[in-house]
């Protein structure tokens, strides 16, 4: 299976996943600390890859998405953006209609 | 040439009827801002634009000289 199809397969594999520098409980880099921060605090339920761990990953990311940076979210399946869209679409509350819209899981439920 | 420079250079040919703005708030020349102002992002999501911007500045990221660049994107309108 090359790099790509593992990817899809990734992304695909829960509503939510985020590809970050680090772990949820320890990022590794400020970008995707607020990433983390904003998911957090929506509540919602993700997985969480650290690209720090595998090179092949951290680079396929990069072409899958046409997007030269971490970190990079993905709602079912679908690529969001990176750290200043997340942060923009939390900001006006459009992240958490996505959640909504998209059926997501949320512990901290309005 | 700075790389704040180089990030203004190509997006201003990029937007060329369009505001630049590049800031370096570390001091650092490696985590740069940028705001752009312009009539291509109008009707278009932050994706679309996001993703405009990358092409404009694709090589910059490639030969490792930018590391981060926080993006702000908006239309005439959204000002």
């Amino acid at each position: 299976m090359d790099i790509l199809d593992k990817i899809s397969n990734m992304v695909n594999e829960a509503p939510v996943v985020l590809f970050m520098k680090g772990e949820p409980e320890f990022p590794m880099c400020g970008f995707s600390a607020r990433v983390v921060q904003v998911l957090n605090k929506i509540g919602v339920e993700y997985t969480a890859y650290n690209v720090l761990e595998d090179e092949d990953i951290r680079q396929g990311i990069k072409e899958f998405a046409n997007w030269p940076t971490i970190p990079q979210l993905y709602v079912n399946g679908e690529f969001i953006g990176g750290c200043d869209i997340v942060l923009e679409m939390f900001e006006a509350g459009e992240l958490q209609t996505l959640f909504k819209e998209n059926g997501v899981a949320n512990s901290n439920a309005a | 040439m700075t790389t704040a420079d180089l990030v203004k250079t190509k997006l201003t040919s990029a937007f060329p009827n369009g505001q630049v703005e590049v800031r370096d708030p570390m001091q650092d020349d490696t985590h740069l801002e940028a705001t752009i102002v312009s009539d291509d992002f109008t009707g278009k999501s932050r994706l679309q634009r996001h993703r405009l911007v990358n092409e404009a500045i694709a090589d910059a990221f490639g030969s490792n000289e930018l590391h981060a660049l926080q993006i702000t994107t908006r239309s005439p309108d959204e000002v």
